[in-house]
């Protein structure tokens, strides 16, 4: 019989090889793409290129509209629904889809990117705000940080697979390059969440700083209404992770290989975020408590420089060789000059406005900021500070992204 | 039985079976599997178990190969029929080898066809962070709409292509069918499937392997034996499972309960002669002597157990039989000492 089993075990390894051979060899020719058939509701196409369009989330009329970024003309709007109350949106690597999360409908709205037909209103957690896909375009997941949890959403099937519990108040979401791994700021804590993709399982909590001894003094601010961590921020290696911590007055650098804090970078009062420069040399975190930002050197992961600013900073781009600072109440952009670290002037938007948040087109040379109380997206130039106003498009703008743009964010 | 005539009866069976029935000889490593799983819910909440429809969707396929960027402008070499995908005006993104985290966008704006593939220029959005020599480009091609359905749903068994669809009552239904393009996210289906079917997508390995599992029944499969294809072997008529004796109390004195093939029925040459007992025997004092209808004796290898619980023997012929007929006479003994035998017929046609 151990003959027997040999002898059929090689005849199936040779049966297998050839098998393979043959499924390898047959490359099946592709078609090319029919645009006007793409859609399966035969809607009229809007949208052909996915990279032409800035997507701005417009929180009062409850819809996300779509501007060409050539012509800055609308060229869609999609309704979500009343009291939807979206976010952020945020557009699948695919191109496929542009998703967001209505906080006050507790739901995840799928709309086709082509034609901007609402596709899918999928229920998740309490007030879902921010989102990240997969880089494969495979998973959504909607944080909900009144619920403490994430819904995972399955863009394939376009159904929510899974809820991820344990959280404290989760805001950002960031993968890994390779999908493997996603972190999450716990702005209701002082830890990272690392969440295994494979299993969409909460694994690991990485502390960034010990909550000093004067908590026990102070335990309003410690351990009240929580400051903690609004978002890990990766290198442009993908390998480190910058976690700044509001309350901590810190940012922990992580190192994602083994998921452990390397060094702890003390930075202004009440950092916001970090964001990180298109080059990868620096980052800067912007200090709504006492009102500067703090440039950190991410080769040496050393403060380099701390610089004033102005109340109620709400994100940072980088376009035209600066770093343009939003100050949301005042209604000004500060600039600093990304080589010299110095600032480089200031611009006045306009007056009685409450600025959001930006985007940032692919050449770096045009920023795209929502204001919420004129209905209006400026387009801003990085290199002169020009700026242009776009009016009506939709209530309360509260957001923009752009396909592949390395400023998308949310606050 | 000598180990000549062994190894020529082998040799024999793999010829045959190597030559008529490949499909058949991966087959001995598995079993043959059932038609339905019916999962619990608390398994399809563990592997997070997905349906999802079929549907016309656009398949993309990313086109990837090493580019030289000078700028913003970048140059690369395509090589086989994936250099057919790529055209002027496809959107692309390029990124430095050392990380996808710094990756720009760009078009394609030029496409020469050369020796084997196609030689491709493209501009970026802007020059690439870092000046690296070489980077890795990615462009994205688009075919369809057609009817396709998740990569994660196909399993992929060499010899067909299967998924599972949901049936009735909480089951899984395997199906075989046919592919087309394979996509980044999704595979044309050509065959077997049509839209709105519901197939499973993230799980499905899982409910195969259920599947599987389940379908084997009381008698797991061992090197060397299909319960499923093997030329020759009729096993709708076999019923293992109903006939698997569930312990001696229940089982009572030593008896045949079958063979296969199946007394005085016609069969296709088979490959094995199996008789099962009610109770466990002793293969070393069994014996199965098979002749033909001129009273000659067809050579085989000694007895085997064939089953975990020790019930079933088998003999396996040198050679292929011709068609006759063919008489088996078997003697046992049981783990109980009890001794018996038996002989019973069937026809080759």
């Amino acid at each position: 019989m151990r003959t027997l089993k040999l002898t059929l075990a090689a005849v199936s390894l040779l049966t297998l090889g050839s098998l393979l051979a043959s499924s390898q060899a047959q490359t099946p020719k592709m078609p090319q793409m029919n645009m006007a058939s793409a859609n399966k509701s035969n809607a009229p196409v809007k949208v052909t290129d996915p990279t032409s369009v800035v997507m701005i989330v417009d929180r009062d009329s409850n819809e996300i509209g779509f501007m060409d970024i050539k012509t800055k003309k609308m060229v869609g709007r999609t309704f979500l629904g009343n009291n939807a109350n979206p976010h952020m949106v945020m557009m699948s690597p695919d191109g496929r889809y542009v998703v967001t999360g209505g906080t006050r409908a507790n739901a995840a709205y799928i709309i086709d990117a082509r034609t901007l037909e609402l596709v899918k209103k999928i229920p998740t957690g309490i007030g879902p705000e921010h989102l990240s896909f997969s880089p494969d375009s495979r998973f959504y997941y909607q944080g909900n940080p009144d619920g403490d949890s994430i819904t995972v959403i399955d863009m394939q099937a376009l159904k929510p697979i899974k809820t991820i519990e344990g959280l404290a108040e989760p805001l950002n979401i960031t993968f890994t390059p390779d999908g493997t791994k996603a972190y999450v700021g716990n702005y209701g804590a002082h830890w990272v969440g690392v969440i295994d993709v494979a299993r969409h399982e909460l694994i690991k909590k990485i502390q960034i700083d010990k909550v000093p001894g004067v908590a026990a003094l102070d335990p309003a601010r410690y351990l009240g209404e929580i400051k903690g961590i609004f978002n890990a921020t990766p290198s442009a290696d993908g390998r480190y992770l910058y976690a700044a911590d509001g309350d901590l007055g810190v940012v922990g650098v992580i190192d994602t290989r083994e998921d452990k804090v390397i060094k702890v970078i003390r930075v202004g009062h009440d950092p916001w975020r970090m964001y990180l420069s298109h080059d990868g040399k620096y980052g800067i975190t912007v200090n709504n408590g006492d009102e500067t930002i703090s440039i950190i050197d991410t080769s040496k992961n050393e403060v380099v420089s701390t610089q004033a600013a102005g109340p109620d900073m709400t994100g940072v781009n980088f376009a035209g060789g600066k770093a343009w600072v939003i100050s949301s109440t005042t209604g000004t952009l500060y600039s600093y000059d990304m080589k010299t670290l110095k600032p480089a002037g200031k611009v006045k938007v306009g007056n009685n406005l409450f600025l959001q948040t930006a985007t940032t087109d692919v050449q770096d040379e045009k920023m795209y900021l929502g204001s919420a109380t004129d209905n209006a997206v400026y387009v801003v130039d990085g290199r002169t500070g020009a700026t242009e106003r776009v009016t009506n498009v939709g209530l309360y703008p509260w957001g923009t992204h752009i396909m592949d743009s390395k400023d998308n964010y949310c606050h | 039985m000598v180990r000549g005539s062994l190894t020529g009866g082998v040799l024999a069976l793999a010829a045959l079976l190597g030559a008529s029935d490949a499909q058949g000889v991966r087959d001995f490593t598995r079993s043959k599997p059932g038609t339905t799983s019916p999962l619990t819910e608390a398994q399809a909440t563990e592997v997070t178990l997905t349906l999802t429809d079929v549907q016309f969707r656009p398949i993309q396929t990313w086109v990837r190969a090493a580019g030289k960027p000078d700028g913003n402008i970048v140059t690369l070499r395509i090589k086989g029929p994936q250099a057919s995908l790529v055209q002027p005006g496809q959107r692309l993104r390029a990124f430095s080898v050392l990380s996808r985290a710094q990756m720009m966008q760009g078009r394609v704006t030029k496409v020469s066809k050369v020796d084997g593939g196609a030689s491709v220029q493209a501009e970026l959005a802007r020059p690439l962070f870092g000046d690296p020599a070489t980077c890795v480009v990615e462009i994205v091609t688009e075919a369809g709409p057609y009817l396709s359905i998740p990569n994660v749903s196909i399993i992929d068994e060499g010899e067909e292509t299967v998924v599972y669809l949901k049936g009735e009552g909480g089951g899984y239904n395997r199906r075989a069918i046919k592919t087309g393009i394979q996509g980044e996210l999704y595979t044309q289906v050509t065959e077997g499937l049509a839209e709105n079917d519901e197939v499973v997508s993230v799980g499905s390995f899982f409910v195969d392997a259920d599947t599987k599992l389940k379908s084997t029944g009381g008698m797991p499969p061992m090197p060397g034996m299909d319960h499923g294809s093997m030329a020759g072997m009729d096993h709708g008529a076999m019923q293992m499972v109903q006939a698997t004796p569930k312990g001696d109390a229940a089982a009572g004195p030593l008896k045949l309960v079958m063979t296969d093939p199946e007394a005085s029925s016609t069969v296709g040459s088979p490959m094995m002669i199996h008789v099962r007992f009610n109770r466990p025997v002793d293969a070393a004092k069994s014996k199965i002597d098979i002749t033909d209808a001129k009273g000659a004796r067809v050579a085989t290898d000694d007895p085997v157990p064939m089953s975990r619980d020790g019930t079933m023997l088998m003999v396996m012929p040198a050679a292929r039989l011709a068609a006759g007929d063919y008489k088996v006479k078997w003697r046992t003994t049981g783990t109980n000492a009890a001794v018996l035998e038996g002989a019973f017929s069937f026809k080759v046609q």
